[in-house]
């Protein structure tokens, strides 16, 4: 996966496998993860990248509703033939053709060419409103890189870019944000950044397409905006400590960096929480060896 | 952002791993029976204070002094005869404290002896530590040492002294430090985890920075016990060695302040009715200095922060969310520690302090002739109905210039018997007033272009402090925060925001 030829590095390639793990299992379960380590730069979003690649096997990811399903003033998207770009606009209605009455012509309000009709049955929809993440106006290219995207995630790259859904919630400082936007994760020799593939809302969109499947969230921020998604992972003490009450998932991974001062504090202050929700706990799985020097322990408690 | 690869942040916790999973410790003990006499005498000490009651008084005056030099002769390598053992000053200070006592006092007895063997040790000079300490360091090791007070001295003398080229650290800073191959550390690992009134701090022993951690140290100190942050599990780490002295000591290292700690205790006082305090953070600084930033709500200083461009920007920063390690940039010496007071005179409010002088001690006068602050506060609010707030402040802060309101200056004015000139008085205060606006961004200005000559290099080789000389602003200093105090303090305001060498406040 590196641009310089190397494969990621053993305790990489296991937290990927166990991010792949938690996307194939269904969320029977609240689940905590927690993992401590003497450094955890690119543990997130690794893990998260290992987590989407599993989660796009998923049948939601492929669901490509009819035309006939659209009700009007519905929000639509659609690639461009040459995949490079996403069209938006609003559906209109569908019609029969004056003059063949099996043709049917489906109209819409394409955001940058106005009213426009075609014929709907080479009109080939992809997703639907509503959107996950910010709603945009004017739409923008596809991704910066998606060939890259297409390479880590082969034949999936409609699925994966016209796809919105709050997959995963990123929580964590500047170095988390610079852990997502490194560059040199290479694949199939494309060069991109976790970011491309993980699509994260709030990170860097300039020039992206709003179809987000992951959120940034800076714990550092005012904001108190409650956050719903189907994993979450708190990269630091500080991330967990100032959100954790503010985004519920199924499944929560933590990762703390044990030179962190208040790491120790945080995960008694968090084992409390866990307790007193009687959650289970759990070990490694025993198919994977937990990489030496890496801590984790892990709780499950019914929902 | 964007431009790290992402290779160097795999590497780095690849690293950060490796170098914990394969680290060594090794332990050298260095003998001094002079030394290992006074750790002897301390325990008497502390047993004779108990007996006698557990006395703060007793504490202050024989066991703080004693203790500190303790400190010093036993895990710092500068000669015993030099300024940073400080031994004469101690037993000076030690032989005055226990004339408070009576002559049959054991604790005078023990204290005499303590004195008789700081001063052999000062006979002898050459510190036990300094010869294993040059040997264990090869090029460009890490020293490591407890207190960070001494990181910038000791770095120093080292450098003068024998051919070190490397960097002596505090411990509480090594989590800033990349993987290295080997850090040489002063002290045994209990006392360098051991934190003042706080848990022990065991991250560099369960999480080591370097390959080979190599403990130089006087025998004292059992091993500590080194957990991860989850119960039983395997990368809690044993550290094995065996004292060859008594163990029974370790126990009091832990209630022993660091130098800032010291520091920081002395200051703070000074209280008088006219006197304001306000709420202020000691701030340990790198070049052998420190200072009391203002802790009030919404105080800020400027900090030197990397860009993403890499080059040095100047940031504003409130002073609550200053962390140690950051560079503040602060006004050396002077007077007027403003700097906003100096630039705005500069731009042409010194003509206009003659203004600010006469209706500052009008007002001061006026206070004293009432006998009291209080006095004068309730005359102003009842019979001229002034909003008496911040009276204290106009009357003997520096920084402030006088009241917002035209109304109440001029009803103050009438108080203090300066009803005729209020008008223009008021007129040539609003004018520094808009002078000290003026000046706030020309200050940044000036420190921007001053800032830019710097380079991240001349920053790593400064040894905490760089200064700089700035039009108007006088001699500032770029400093390295060391030390940062946990909590605020009540300081008198001549105290605050002035930069302190550490050797005037001993």
């Amino acid at each position: 996966m590196r641009a310089d030829g190397l494969e990621l590095p053993d305790w990489a390639q296991i937290i990927q496998h166990f991010g792949g793990q938690l996307g194939a299992k269904p969320k029977d379960d609240d689940e905590w993860h927690v993992f401590t380590m003497p450094s955890t730069r690119m543990a997130s979003g690794i893990l998260a990248a290992g987590y989407l690649v599993e989660r796009l096997d998923s049948k939601e990811f492929s669901l490509r509703r009819s035309v006939d399903t659209l009700t009007e003033g519905d929000q639509i998207t659609w690639l461009t033939q040459d995949l490079k770009s996403l069209k938006h606009g609003r559906f209109s209605g569908i019609t029969e053709a004056n003059n063949d009455s099996s043709k049917r012509i489906f109209s819409y309000l394409c955001s940058q060419q106005g009213p426009i009709s075609r014929d709907a049955a080479f009109f080939d929809l992809f997703r639907f409103s509503p959107f996950f993440g910010t709603p945009f106006v004017n739409p923008r290219p596809l991704s910066r890189n998606a060939s890259f995207v297409e390479s880590i995630a082969p034949g999936r790259l409609i699925d994966l870019t016209t796809q919105s859904k709050s997959e995963i919630c990123l929580v964590g400082d500047i170095r988390t944000r610079e852990d997502l936007l490194a560059n040199e994760l290479s694949c199939g020799g494309t060069i991109g950044c976790l970011d491309d593939f993980l699509r994260v809302d709030g990170l860097d969109d300039a020039g992206e397409s709003p179809h987000y499947l992951s959120l940034y969230a800076n714990p550092s921020s005012r904001s108190l905006t409650d956050i719903e998604t189907d994993l979450v992972v708190y990269d630091g003490s500080h991330a967990l400590r100032r959100k954790r009450s503010y985004v519920k998932a199924a499944v929560s991974v933590v990762f703390l960096d044990r030179w962190d001062i208040h790491a120790r504090e945080v995960f008694t202050d968090f084992k409390g929480m866990i307790t007193r929700r009687r959650g289970v706990a759990t070990k490694f799985p025993s198919e994977m060896k937990l990489p030496m020097g890496v801590e984790y322990i892990g709780w499950v408690s019914p929902k | 952002m964007g431009v790290t690869e992402m290779s160097q942040l795999l590497d780095e916790t690849s690293s950060a791993l490796s170098t914990r999973n394969l680290a060594t410790f090794s332990y050298e003990f260095v003998t001094q029976p002079e030394v290992e006499r006074i750790w002897q005498l301390c325990q008497i000490l502390q047993r004779e204070i108990r007996e006698a009651g557990g006395l703060g008084e007793h504490r202050e005056l024989f066991s703080s002094p004693v203790l500190r030099a303790r400190t010093r002769v036993s895990t710092l390598p500068f000669r015993y005869d030099s300024d940073e053992a400080d031994i004469l000053r101690t037993v000076e200070l030690l032989e005055q404290n226990i004339r408070s006592l009576d002559g049959d006092n054991p604790i005078r007895n023990v204290i005499r002896e303590i004195c008789k063997s700081l001063l052999l040790l000062h006979n002898i000079g050459e510190n036990a530590i300094s010869v294993p300490l040059t040997k264990a360091c090869i090029d460009g090791s890490l020293v490591v040492i407890r207190d960070s007070f001494w990181t910038g001295s000791l770095q120093q003398a080292l450098r003068q002294e024998s051919t070190f080229e490397g960097r002596v650290v505090s411990v509480r800073h090594l989590q800033d430090e990349t993987p290295t191959d080997k850090i040489v550390y002063l002290g045994s690992p209990f006392y360098l985890a051991s934190r003042f009134r706080d848990e022990a701090d065991t991250r560099f022993l369960l999480d080591p920075k370097a390959l080979r951690n190599h403990f130089i140290f006087l025998p004292f100190g059992r091993p500590p016990e080194v957990k991860g942050l989850i119960d039983g599990s395997k990368v809690s780490r044993t550290i094995n060695y065996v004292v060859p002295v008594f163990e029974a000591a370790d126990f009091s290292i832990e209630e022993e302040p660091g130098e800032w700690e010291s520091i920081s205790a002395r200051g703070g006082s000074g209280k008088s009715e006219n006197e304001i305090n306000e709420p202020a953070r000691f701030l340990g600084l790198g070049g052998g200095h420190h200072m009391w930033i203002s802790a009030r709500s919404g105080a800020h200083c400027r900090v030197l922060c990397l860009a993403p461009n890499g080059q040095l920007e100047i940031e504003s920063r409130q002073t609550t969310d200053l962390v140690e390690g950051e560079m503040v940039i602060e006004r050396i010496g002077g007077s007027s520690p403003s700097l906003i007071d100096s630039v705005a005179d500069g731009l042409g409010a010194r003509r206009l302090r003659a203004s600010q002088s006469i209706w500052k001690e009008g007002l001061r006068h006026k206070i004293a002739e009432m006998g009291s602050l209080r006095a004068a506060e309730k005359i102003l609010s009842a019979e001229y109905g002034v909003d008496v707030m911040n009276l204290r402040h106009w009357a003997f802060g520096a920084r402030s210039i006088a009241p917002n309101s035209k109304d109440d200056f001029v009803k103050v004015c009438n108080f203090i018997g300066l009803s005729e000139s209020a008008d223009h008085l008021w007129g040539e205060l609003s004018k520094i007033r808009k002078l000290h606006l003026r000046a706030g961004s020309e200050i940044l200005n000036r420190l921007r272009r001053a800032v830019l000559e710097i380079s991240t290099k001349d920053l790593k080789s400064s040894g905490g402090m760089i200064a700089i000389e700035i039009e108007d602003c006088g001699a500032l200093g770029i400093f390295r925060i060391e030390h940062l105090g946990v909590i605020n303090e009540a300081v008198p305001i001549s105290s605050i925001d002035v930069v302190v060498q550490n050797k005037e406040s001993l």
